[in-house]
């Protein structure tokens, strides 16, 4: 049987962790958020979890988050500009993670003083195979570090896209963003639907969204409840490090 | 005074409308008032929810951290930054939080109105130690004789490891039922589950008032945990002031969605208790408080006393809200003892934007057990229109007294506006039958005051029997005296409020405030004015605080009148009280290294290292650097981050002197990436590039993607195929090129090489030269005189090799890949 190696990355997830067969490879923190200035480092420590019932195997690198046409790219050490990254200083360059144990590794990074970038991903590389559905592959696991150097701080909203309920669908409403900005920045929001006395009828919720300087994205939410027929208000406010933006749309209901 | 505080409470929530924010402590609640608002949302609700509810919104705090609130009106929309904060600590029983002081200053205070002068001196470290001193020199007006009274106020706390011991003053407070703010002189040790505390009273403290406590010795002790969800505290009480007392009670507290129960039981020879019940969901808030305080528990006097309120709010529809409110309250303090009941019930209705119409009825009686009764009834009905902006209310009143025996007409009408920087508002008020509440209190204008910033203008029933109800120790200290009825047959009020916030560094504000009465009573009338003009500004604003206020203040009636001039003043200045703490000086000193890419140390010259972000020096020739005479404790070192490294271990340190404090950096590398290629475009493996410097040459094969990349030091650098791979020639400027790396800077480049591809053959049967072309290339070439012929330097493609030999055309087709190809044998017959 040919064996295929894969990379599996699940660096930027809420939780970072491998699962198989009920057992997992965690990593804690999933994410940093730094402040301060350039020419300045942090050390941080971070710690990975063995859960899988087979000793694991993980070299230390670092690589930057630069972005790109709206979209996360992860390009490897000093290959960037003032790459972060070719900071990165590992207490350990490779360390192997028993089974049922936890392993810590310092790493020290220095944000250079005239850097635009902002993110970098502190990576265990799996050198270990696994196997998960009977293809082996290696594990890897990452935790971001993002930068917070200014005020700089600005989220664009293009108009709110409302769709009405359907026989088959939700009603949705979606906020396209743009961090405009030469900051991080973490947004969270809600939306209701306000009626025509001004009451409100129903409320959605969008998902905590990070956006590096320059990303773009969607946040959509759909209200699962049954709306009346009418017009109704679309109030949805957005919040992002201490400043908000709200956004109105109108949606009828046939 | 009712009307003031209408007028203050006003202004307060216009500030709050002003500055878009709103701090929250922990489960608190706040409000303000925006009648035009039809709904509101919060975006995370599990931090703090909203909600509206008689043209009031109502932010209740439910976890720490900071969300929006978005109100939402019929023209606009306005968000509201929303932070919730950890509350003090004084719900767990026994002590109450420490006024802090984040770092070392020196106030002093000065009121020509009390000639009061207050110094303060005080260091805060949240972690180890920290000590405050404050001395207040007041002269009371007693008895006409100016008697300077010093009253000092000393706390040393010794921190450590979640638990902390103050020495001297401390504030405690006591128990729900007692809720005395008293300090407590001598020694007081605090931990996760024990609160204990030992000394005499020393003091009442109200804001900054501190008021003679009578010296009564006291012992107290708490322990505290959580049982199944409860959160428990066993608290137990001994005093003795001539007689002995021991007191016991335990409090328990549950909360869970929505619910929040709160109980307390104790005896003191007699039992006592307290039940606090909150229930809130989208619609309802439902608030019951009951009490019966024992006589004397956790007070020195033997004041006693049963006290329940209940209060409902609802909101049956999006433009109704309602509300019902009910309290009973007992006393038995000494020299005064009455009964109060109160009752009221009244809704609002939103009937358009910005406009809403408010009506009910309230009840009160006010007996003061067997020498003075009085029932009261209103029935109000009011109009309002409302803007953030401006509003103006219309209040048409029915009010009946059992004093007078006679009902009559009354009324309100008020106006207000609200710009960037300026509030104003204006009302009338016209009471046919006007019975008052008023508390005797001790001629002391400073008490008066302090009542004031703790937000007490007692004037209803409701207000005076809430004030002796969580205030038993102002009627011990004596400083209330008594409660009158005044009794107006007919009373007409008119104020006007002015504040002028003065947009400038300098914090200045203007206030105007006016107020006129006419009484009419059963023996004549009378007239009285008040007016007081106030202007604060900050005189300072670097380093020292220093600002100043002026009070011009007029009062008058029809038989005589006094002016007051006051000016106040504060001074606060930062005061380095290190020295204090610690005495010995020593010396810090460390290292700068370099690490190379081999792993070597080096001593790294002339980098910059500073020593709490002031005093600073740089690292001789070993990358050694030393501050002398430091004060012994803990200090902040930083290297300034030499150019183009990096660093391998924290950029800042804190080391106490005789500590070690070396930094590691690394110099970053220059990288190359560039690749290979040949002429079409294609990765070109193996092929062997040579970086040459002045001084040194190193040889890289390309990966098979035609790649390579280079780490090494800066500078000036020849790339070069110096000899092609195997079936590649070089290209003329395209297979070298002269660079400059610099640290970080990565450079790429891409050098190119020809991949050789040839097509060799015969043109059987000629007997010399002749022509053979390919025809897509329009290339041609002459035969021997055999007929061989060959093409070189082909690009990749499908070609059709032709030759024209006896009139006849002679075809083959060849396709050549776009790797090095050499293609023979091509015969055309």
């Amino acid at each position: 049987m040919t064996k295929r190696a894969l990379w599996i990355a699940l660096i930027l997830c809420a939780t970072t962790s491998l699962r198989a067969e009920e057992s997992a490879l965690t990593l804690s923190p999933s994410v940093v958020n730094l402040r301060g200035a350039g020419g300045a480092s942090v050390t941080h420590r971070i710690t990975l979890t063995n859960r899988t019932g087979v000793d694991a195997s993980f070299e230390l690198i670092a690589q930057d988050v630069v972005v790109k046409n709206g979209t996360r790219e992860f390009h490897p050490a000093g290959s960037t500009p003032d790459s972060i990254a070719a900071s990165a200083t590992f207490s350990k360059r490779a360390v192997t993670v028993l089974a049922g144990e936890s392993r810590s590794v310092d790493v020290t990074l220095t944000l250079p003083a005239s850097t635009t970038q902002r993110a970098v991903v502190a990576i265990f590389r799996g050198t270990t195979l696994f196997r998960i559905n009977g293809v082996s592959a290696t594990a890897s696991l990452g935790t971001l570090f993002t930068f917070t150097l200014t005020g700089d701080v600005r989220l664009d909203c293009a108009p709110l896209r409302v769709e009405p309920q359907t026989a088959a669908t939700n009603a949705t409403i979606e906020a396209t963003l743009e961090n405009t900005g030469s900051e991080p920045l973490v947004s969270t929001g809600a939306s209701v639907f306000v009626d025509a006395s001004g009451a409100i009828v129903g409320r959605t919720q969008f998902d905590s969204r990070r956006f590096l300087p320059g990303e773009r994205a969607s946040l959509r939410s759909e209200y699962p409840g049954e709306l009346q027929p009418g017009v109704y208000s679309v109030v949805a406010t957005l919040q992002f490090e201490g400043r908000s933006l709200t956004r109105t749309a109108e949606l009828v209901v046939k | 005074m009712k009307h003031l505080l209408a007028v203050l409470a006003f202004l307060a929530l216009a500030e709050i409308a002003a500055a878009e924010s709103l701090t929250i402590p922990l489960r608190q609640s706040a409000s303000f008032a925006d009648p035009a608002a039809t709904a509101v949302f919060t975006i995370d609700p599990g931090i703090a929810d909203a909600t509206i509810r008689d043209g009031l919104v109502i932010v209740t705090a439910r976890a720490l951290g900071s969300t929006l609130i978005t109100i939402i009106r019929p023209d606009s929309t306005e968000t509201i930054d929303v932070a919730v904060v950890q509350p003090p600590t004084a719900a767990s029983y026994g002590f109450l939080q420490h006024r802090p002081a984040s770092t070392g200053f020196y106030e002093l205070g000065y009121e020509s109105s009390s000639r009061r002068m207050a110094h303060t001196v005080a260091s805060e470290d949240p972690e180890r130690f920290s000590f405050r001193l404050t001395a207040v020199d007041q002269s009371r007006d007693e008895d006409e004789r100016n008697e300077p009274v010093v009253i000092p106020d000393a706390s040393i706390v010794l921190r450590r490891r979640g638990s902390e011991l103050t020495l001297l003053d401390r504030a405690v407070a006591a128990t729900p039922l007692s809720l005395d703010g008293d300090v407590v002189r001598g020694i007081h040790y605090e931990s996760r589950t024990w609160l204990l505390s030992g000394g005499e009273r020393e003091s009442f403290r109200y804001g900054d008032l501190f008021l003679s406590a009578g010296g009564e010795r006291v012992a107290l002790a708490s322990h505290r945990h959580r049982v199944l969800g409860f959160d428990l505290s066993e608290n137990l009480m001994w005093s003795s002031d001539g007689e002995r007392h021991l007191r016991g009670s335990v409090f328990g507290r549950f909360e869970r969605n929505g619910l929040a129960i709160g109980a307390e039981a104790s005896y003191d020879g007699e039992p006592g208790g307290a039940l606090g019940i909150e229930y809130q969901d989208a619609l309802n808030r439902l608030w019951i408080d009951a009490r019966h305080k024992p006589p004397g528990f956790g007070s020195p006097s033997r004041s006693a006393g049963s006290f329940a309120e209940a209060v409902w709010n609802a909101r049956p529809s999006a433009r109704l809200s309602t509300n019902a409110t009910t309290s009973a309250y007992r006393f038995r303090f000494p020299g005064v003892s009455q009964d109060n009941q109160n009752a009221s019930v009244d809704a609002r209705y939103s009937i358009a934007a910005n406009w809403s119409i408010a009506g009910g009825a309230s009840y009160s009686r006010f007996d003061d057990r067997g020498t003075e009764s009085v029932d009261t009834f209103r029935v109000p009905l009011t109009i309002e229109y409302n803007r953030r902006s401006a509003g103006a209310s219309l209040t048409a009143r029915w009010e009946e007294s059992s004093i007078t025996g006679e009902s009559g007409p009354g009324g309100r009408v008020s106006i207000h506006g609200a710009g960037r920087s300026i509030y104003a508002s204006a009302w009338v008020d016209y009471e046919s039958a006007a019975p008052s509440l008023y508390l005797i209190l001790d001629r002391n204008p400073e008490f008066a005051n302090a009542l004031a910033e703790l937000g007490i203008f007692p004037q209803s029933v409701g207000d005076i029997s809430r004030l002796l109800r969580d205030y038993p120790g102002l009627v011990d200290a004596g400083l209330i005296e008594n409660i009158v009825l005044e009794t107006s047959l007919e009373r007409t009020q008119a104020g006007f409020d002015l504040r002028w916030l003065i947009p400038a560094s300098t914090r200045q504000s203007l206030t105007l405030r006016a107020l006129v009465e006419h009484a009419r009573r059963v023996g004549g009338g009378r007239d009285s004015a008040l007016a007081t003009l106030a202007y604060s500004r900050q005189l300072t604003s670097s380093g020292a605080e220093l600002v100043a206020d002026f009070t011009v203040r007029s009062y008058g009636t029809s038989r005589s009148s006094r002016n007051e001039n006051a000016v106040a003043v504060r001074l606060r200045m930062p005061v380095s009280l290190r020295g204090i703490t610690s005495s010995r000086n020593g010396a810090i000193e460390g290292r700068v290294v370099a690490r190379a890419s081999d792993g070597t140390l080096s001593g790294v010259e002339g980098a910059t290292i500073r020593l709490d972000g002031t005093a600073s020096t740089t690292t001789d020739t070993r990358g050694s650097y030393r501050f002398s005479g430091v004060v012994h404790d803990v200090h902040r070192i930083e290297l300034v981050l030499p150019k183009n490294s990096y660093f391998r271990t924290p950029s800042a340190l804190t080391a106490k002197p005789g500590e070690p404090a070396d930094f590691e950096i690394a110099y970053f590398p220059a990288r190359l990436f560039a690749h290979v290629l040949d002429d079409e475009g294609q990765p070109v493996s193996a092929a062997t590039v040579t970086l040459r410097s002045s001084s040194d040459a190193v040889r890289f094969d390309t990966a098979s993607d035609g790649s390579l990349s280079w780490v090494g030091a800066p500078g000036s650098y020849v790339v070069a195929i110096d000899s092609p791979p195997s079936g590649y020639s070089l290209l003329a400027g395209e297979s070298e090129r002269a660079l400059a790396l610099a640290p970080n800077e990565p450079a790429s480049l891409t050098l190119r090489v020809r991949a050789n591809r040839s097509v060799s053959g015969v043109v059987e049967d000629v007997t010399g030269p002749i022509s053979v072309s390919i025809v897509e290339l329009d290339r041609s070439v002459t035969t021997t005189d055999d007929g061989r012929f060959a093409f070189r330097n082909l690009p990749s493609g499908s070609f059709t090799i032709r030759a024209t030999f006896r009139g006849s055309i002679r075809e083959a087709m060849v396709s050549v890949p776009s790797a090095p190809t050499v293609i023979s044998g091509i015969e055309l017959k």
